[in-house]
């Protein structure tokens, strides 16, 4: 195995591959990058188990002088090629063992891993998948997979669920703590099916991800699910087991509605939770609609001191005082995904959760259940 | 491929080979023996049979999967070995995060966890947990020295196998056959469960200096000097790593079961032969009870280094509790009662 191809555009791909490679696998295959030269095109391949990466890699500078294929250690190799000098390097693959690599005055000899011992990962594209808009995808990811679980007592909370029903694709993520749920329309009409993807999956998608109106080709399977981006694979596995019903967690009487300017309640809340006797993350601050209609949110933490902010709700009020407390990360993580300016806050009661919603952000619904205090 | 577990178990293989056949396999097995008779081959030889790819009655060893397996690569085999003699809960939880994922390749996912006896209650009540689900192709395997170590609970959730020990006469036989002097094939063989074990031992450069660290001590004993001193005087040649002190402390489990022997006249059981003059007249210095206790000192400490204790410490311990005995004892010898 032979050939040559200019350095950036191989080092651009290698990190693209790098964010599911491996790092502390006890399966040192993992470390490995895979590196498939075929008559006219490079596929690389990295796995840490849960999500998998396969990149085919055309390009005009790629010279094949022979074919191959070969398991590189990958961190090495990365960083060998970042440092490079020069416009283009040559890959050889000395014997079974040996990778060399040279650019430049740079003559590096890398020692092989064992490629039997690699995965056996199957990539297959399905007949039929689901299109997405790139944006879209992004989008929804982002306002969904924060919300999963990231304790394992229950593993089926730690992902979203997926639903699609004709031209309808409904997201859902819950730590049992607080819900977020987001439905997008498809462009046409699919199957309807179901999956339940690992949260950090969908975190490191959304990464390789660029922000644009090209499409995403979602191959769903028993078993895994692929996204296809471009030239890149992405394959993930999924969870076992039957996601828990959450439409029933939703109240649907809501007395008392507010409606807030989203960066002034923000803020407000953030300043509140500065004072904390738990770590900041975890302060739990308090919401009370006065009598005259304005909003006070409080902290207290007697050894520290007290917050007190007035905020102005932007219409007019619904329903009558209530005084409710949560958890301002929960608050806050929620808030951040709305794109909407105004957000309308809808309370059942004091002990009951509460949601969250946006004009401008269509089928979505961000859910809190309030802390218990004396 | 596996001919020597074969060899080794017969019992065990054949017994795997059928369960499998008649597809009555259990979900959790616990393979119970000492180091060195095949637990973890055998683990090996169950994942490999449920993942072969060639339709046979064996494991073909050349499909991937087989090599994979027998790499440990394969990535539907989840290896879980204490990394710091203890197995905790964080190990456990991974293994569950692994298994609530469908598998990244299809077939039968196995996991195995080397020396279970090491789980602590959090990991072992995790595991439990994850027993109780039903997770359907999904295979465990426990090694353990003893299946008792392990939670009742844990066992009766899991078909136990035991693997047998090689007779130590036959270990001993080989070692001399191999060319090791027979005082050391008789104290590697008792030491041990496998020929291939009591090499090792026997090629462990250390050895010699542990030994004669013992004597030392042994002689030390006679004398009435004190153990500590005589220990922290020329310690230093012979201890060399954590592993060491495990070791020494095996060496005199070994010994102290020879003065009991001495003290019953069950001069044949005897290992550390050519030493019967110094073992004559400690046996003569103590008690059958003293020796007995002793005995029970060093293994309850024994029990103890498989925890994260200061073994520097613990040894001190132990010699000073063997020092002042000898003290207790020269006065009630002077004063009879």
């Amino acid at each position: 195995m032979r050939f040559e191809i200019n350095k950036d555009k191989l080092l651009y791909h290698l990190i693209v591959a790098q964010k599911a490679m491996s790092t502390k696998t006890p399966n040192p295959a993992l470390q490995g990058m895979r590196l498939d030269v075929l008559e006219d095109h490079l596929v690389i391949t990295t796995s840490n188990a849960d999500i998998s990466i396969q990149i085919k890699l055309e390009d005009q500078s790629l010279a094949i002088e022979s074919t191959g294929s070969m398991l590189i250690p990958g961190k090495y190799f990365i960083d060998i090629i970042r440092k490079l000098d020069g416009q283009t390097v040559t890959l050889t693959q000395g014997d079974d063992t040996l990778l060399r690599i040279e650019a430049d005055h740079s003559d590096i000899t890398l020692n092989l891993l064992e490629i039997e011992d690699y995965p056996n990962l199957v990539f297959t594209e399905k007949e039929h998948f689901v299109k997405i808009n790139v944006r879209t995808l992004k989008t929804l990811i982002r306002q969904t997979a924060f919300a999963t679980s990231s304790i394992e007592n229950r593993p089926i909370l730690t992902g979203v669920h997926v639903k699609i029903d004709g031209n309808r694709l409904a997201a859902v993520a819950t730590d049992s703590y607080r819900l977020s749920q987001k439905a997008i329309e498809l462009e046409s009409d699919y199957e309807p099916m179901q999956a339940i993807i690992p949260g950090k999956s969908l975190e490191e998608l959304i990464k390789i991800l660029e922000h644009n109106q090209d499409h995403v080709e979602v191959h769903f399977d028993q078993s895994r699910v692929l996204f296809k981006y471009r030239n890149i694979l992405f394959l993930s596995r999924l969870l076992e087991g039957n996601y828990p019903e959450t439409s029933k967690l939703i109240p649907s009487d809501f007395p008392v509605r507010i409606k807030f300017n989203k960066e002034s309640l923000l803020t407000a809340i953030e300043r509140a939770s500065l004072l904390s006797n738990r770590d900041s993350s975890n302060a739990v601050v308090k919401l009370a609609l006065r009598s005259d209609d304005t909003v006070e949110i409080t902290s207290n933490a007697p050894e520290i001191g007290r917050v007190l902010e007035e905020v102005y709700p932007v219409d007019e009020v619904e329903g009558s005082p209530i005084k409710i407390a949560f958890s301002s990360r929960y608050f806050l993580e929620a808030l951040k995904v709305f794109a909407s300016s105004e957000v309308t806050i809808s309370f059942t009661g004091e002990v009951r959760p509460f949601i969250m919603t946006g004009e401008y952000d269509e089928d979505m619904l961000q859910l809190i259940l309030p802390v218990k205090t004396d | 491929m596996f001919e020597t577990l074969v060899m080794m178990q017969p019992a065990v293989v054949k017994m795997l080979k059928n369960s499998h056949l008649k597809d009555r396999l259990s979900h959790a097995y616990i393979f119970e023996g000492d180091s060195g008779t095949g637990t973890f081959e055998a683990a090996l030889y169950l994942a490999a049979r449920l993942l072969c790819e060639a339709d046979e009655d064996r494991p073909c060893g050349v499909c991937s999967n087989c090599r994979r397996v027998m790499n440990t690569t394969h990535p539907n085999v989840h290896i879980i070995r204490p990394a710091r003699r203890q197995i905790v809960k964080e190990d456990i939880r991974l293994l569950q995060e692994d298994f609530n994922k469908t598998a990244l390749e299809n077939g039968a996912k196995i996991y195995i966890i080397e020396d279970a006896h090491t789980m602590n209650a959090h990991a072992s009540n995790a595991l439990l947990k994850f027993l109780e689900e039903p997770h359907p192709n999904l295979y465990g395997v426990l090694l353990a020295r003893d299946a008792g170590a392990l939670l009742e609970t844990l066992r009766s959730r899991s078909q136990t196998l035991h693997f047998t020990s090689m007779p130590r006469q036959l270990i001993e036989k080989g070692l001399v056959d191999g060319g090791y002097p027979a005082e050391q094939a008789r104290l590697a063989a008792s030491m041990t469960h496998t020929l291939a074990h009591a090499e090792a031992l026997l090629n462990e450069p250390n050895l010699t200096g542990l030994l004669d660290l013992l004597n030392h001590l042994h002689e030390a004993m006679i004398k009435g000097k004190s153990l500590v001193t005589t220990f922290h005087r020329i310690h230093n040649t012979a201890i060399e790593g954590t592993d060491d002190y495990e070791r020494l402390l095996d060496l005199m489990i070994r010994y102290q079961k020879d003065l009991i022997y001495g003290k019953m006249d069950h001069y044949g059981q005897c290992v550390f032969v050519e030493d019967g003059e110094t073992q004559a007249r400690i046996v003569a210095m103590k008690s059958e009870r003293m020796l007995l206790e002793e005995l029970d000192m060093m293994l309850e400490l024994k029990a103890k280094l498989k925890h994260y204790i200061n073994e520097r410490l613990a040894f001190d311990n132990l010699l000073l509790a063997l020092e002042r005995r000898m003290d207790l004892e020269e006065t009630s010898g002077r004063h009879p009662l």
